[in-house]
């Protein structure tokens, strides 16, 4: 019994040793942190199984660029269309099949923050609102459209995924030629991938497009510090988030400030 | 007068068999002495009767067996009520650590979430040095991995680690070391599964290049593993820990028919590249095939669990195709009808098969009682 009982105790030793090495060294190196308000990170809501949960952890909020669909104002989108290069990265089959399996594969995103995804978004819901004006359409849709563009430019995220591909050096590649015309912050974080469904839908294929299920690490802890500037589950807060990615493309929470209103931009 | 080492029984399954037919024999001498067919004179009947009581005395402080009918059926409660009462435990533990986690700092956690399974392993282990029954030490063996999987799952929110699997091998590991130390079915079954787990993730990605979540689209990933688990039972007989080769083989049985039950009826989930209609017909056929090797091999080595196993998987795959050829074509009178006389055609093979069993015994049982006979 003895020798069963130490290596149990072993065990649970060294599979912890493991784990907080695995923190320790993801920490060892930092990308530039980001700055995120509460736009980009939602609180828990106050029900459920949440009621009870005393820790907090912040949810990262994405849509995916907006592409060229100027119908299309579902703002958290999933779908993104690739270049060929790095749709073919995936083991995805680009054949026609209304009975597919499921097909997710893990692999890099690459994520724009306050940058042009998010005025072209802003941009082409002018435009609609523009149009929809100028057509003397009917009040209620005039008002939906000034709604959505109010939400959009006051209280939707602003981080957006422009591309994805199987490997990372494909983005880093693709990210360089990014940084050297727009300097706006960028991220490359892992995530799940999946061949996206409605690709056979009206005799129309869309070439190229994949669904981006979510980011792997997609939740942040907030230490204990930061707790009582969330104590009232009610309230909309209005914070400043600066999150660090380490080596292992996972998250920690730097700094947290709240604001009196809306934080000024960053 | 004093036991033998024909008497020493190694395992609690023995010597609980032992008992038993101890008790069978009292019953059936009584009976014999009313019809006066057996007559032992008082000297035999005190030397039987103090040779039995020692017997059980020895066995019942050795193994904690259960001496009567009564005992039995509560050793069967005290296993159930054991089991509900791991997990309402378990279940406390999780939302305890969920309510009042958040008010202490990182290193308080960590602590703590390190202390829960380490001091549940080493209170378990004290306990079992305690108490013959192993009840109590292994309903603390099951809080103690329910707070290793809490361990886990805890550091990896608090320092928000990416998703792995590998985190079902640790518990497969801590599982089946728990499980052989504290001789504890329900740690081995949780073992099991998170091993096919791990086994069925890492295939997954392996040979799919999918994201190991994906795990379940696949169920061919669970196929191989369960073969070889069913086997682990043949290299190693687990005589000293009762039900052991059991669970692994009904566990392993479950995984594969389940695996070859979703196939049968669902062929896109099949890594070949061929007709779907093509592989439901491959998967169903083997498991017609499979389930019914697995009542002649439950019916060869006398294990009635496997053989009710295989029968009922056999008639879940009959009542499958029963419900593809039939269900749309039929009124739903006579297709139950048709599923009612199946079951009434199995009842008669099975009576003849038990009848045939029962000659083949008696015959057996003859042709012994003539050789003792004959010098």
């Amino acid at each position: 019994m003895n020798k069963l009982l130490w290596g149990a105790a072993g065990l649970l030793i060294m599979v912890n040793c493991v784990v907080l090495g695995h923190s320790f060294y993801n920490r060892l190196e930092t990308q530039a942190p980001i700055t995120f308000s509460e736009r980009e990170l939602n609180l828990p809501g106050n029900y459920g199984f949440e009621k009870e949960n005393s820790g907090v952890s912040l949810s990262i909020q994405w849509s995916t660029h907006p592409g060229s669909a100027s119908d299309d104002i579902y703002y958290y989108r999933r779908e993104l269309q690739l270049s060929a290069e790095h749709y073919a990265t995936f083991g995805f089959s680009d054949v026609c099949d209304h009975q597919r399996v499921t097909i997710d594969e893990q692999g890099f995103a690459l994520l724009e923050f306050n940058g042009n995804a998010h005025q072209q978004r802003i941009e082409q819901l002018r435009t609609q609102l523009s149009q929809l004006e100028q057509s003397s359409a009917h009040a209620e849709k005039i008002k939906d459209a000034k709604d959505e563009l109010r939400q959009l430019e006051k209280e939707r995220s602003r981080l957006y995924i422009i591309d994805a591909a199987a490997s990372r050096a494909t983005l880093e590649a693709a990210l360089a030629k990014q940084k050297a015309t727009t300097g706006n912050q960028f991220l490359i974080l892992p995530a799940v991938i999946s061949d996206v469904y409605r690709q056979c839908d009206n005799k129309q294929k869309d070439p190229n497009t994949v669904y981006i299920d979510d980011l792997l690490v997609d939740r942040i802890y907030v230490p204990r510090e930061y707790h009582a500037l969330f104590s009232d589950k009610n309230k909309n807060h209005h914070f400043q988030a600066t999150i660090a990615f380490g080596k292992m493309d996972e998250p920690w929470l730097e700094s947290l400030e709240l604001c009196e209103k809306e934080c000024k931009a960053q | 007068m004093t036991l033998t080492t024909h008497d020493k029984a190694a395992t609690k399954a023995e010597a609980q068999a032992r008992a038993d037919q101890i008790r069978a024999f009292s019953a059936e001498q009584k009976i014999l002495h009313e019809r006066g067919l057996l007559a032992l004179d008082d000297e035999q009947n005190r030397a039987i009767q103090t040779y039995h009581q020692q017997l059980l005395r020895e066995l019942q402080q050795q193994q904690d067996i259960d001496l009567t009918e009564r005992a039995r059926h509560l050793s069967l409660g005290t296993q159930i009520v054991a089991f509900l009462g791991a997990d309402a435990f378990a279940a406390s533990i999780f939302f305890l650590f969920y309510q009042f986690w958040g008010l202490f700092t990182q290193w308080q956690q960590v602590s703590m979430l390190i202390a829960a399974p380490l001091l549940t392993l080493f209170t378990a282990a004290w306990i079992k040095q305690r108490d013959g029954s192993g009840y109590y030490a292994k309903l603390a063996a099951i809080i103690s991995f329910v707070c290793f999987v809490l361990n886990l799952v805890m550091l990896g929110s608090v320092f928000n680690i990416t998703p792995t699997p590998n985190a079902f091998v640790a518990y497969a590991t801590y599982g089946f070391l728990l499980a052989y130390l504290f001789q504890s079915r329900v740690l081995l079954t949780a073992a099991l599964v998170c091993t096919f787990i791990f086994i069925a993730a890492k295939t997954t990605h392996w040979v799919g290049g999918l994201y190991w979540i994906s795990l379940w689209e696949h169920p061919e990933n669970f196929l191989l593993p369960a073969l070889s688990f069913f086997t682990v039972s043949f290299f190693k007989p687990h005589k000293d820990h009762a039900g052991f080769a059991g669970i692994y083989q009904i566990i392993s049985a479950c995984a594969f028919f389940l695996s070859v039950l979703i196939l049968g009826n669902w062929g896109r989930g099949s890594y070949l590249n061929i007709d779907a209609n093509v592989i439901e017909g491959i998967y169903q056929i083997l498991g017609f095939v499979i389930s019914a090797a697995l009542i002649i091999f439950g019916l060869r080595q006398h294990n009635g669990q496997l053989m009710l196993l295989g029968n009922a998987f056999f008639a879940i795959f009959l009542c499958s195709k029963f419900f593809d050829w039939w269900w749309e074509l039929m009124p739903k009178s006579l297709f139950f009808l048709v599923i009612g006389l199946t079951a009434i055609l199995a009842l008669i093979i099975f009576n003849r098969l038990r009848k045939w069993q029962q000659q083949l015994a008696i015959k057996e049982t003859s042709a012994e009682s003539t050789t003792e006979v004959t010098p």
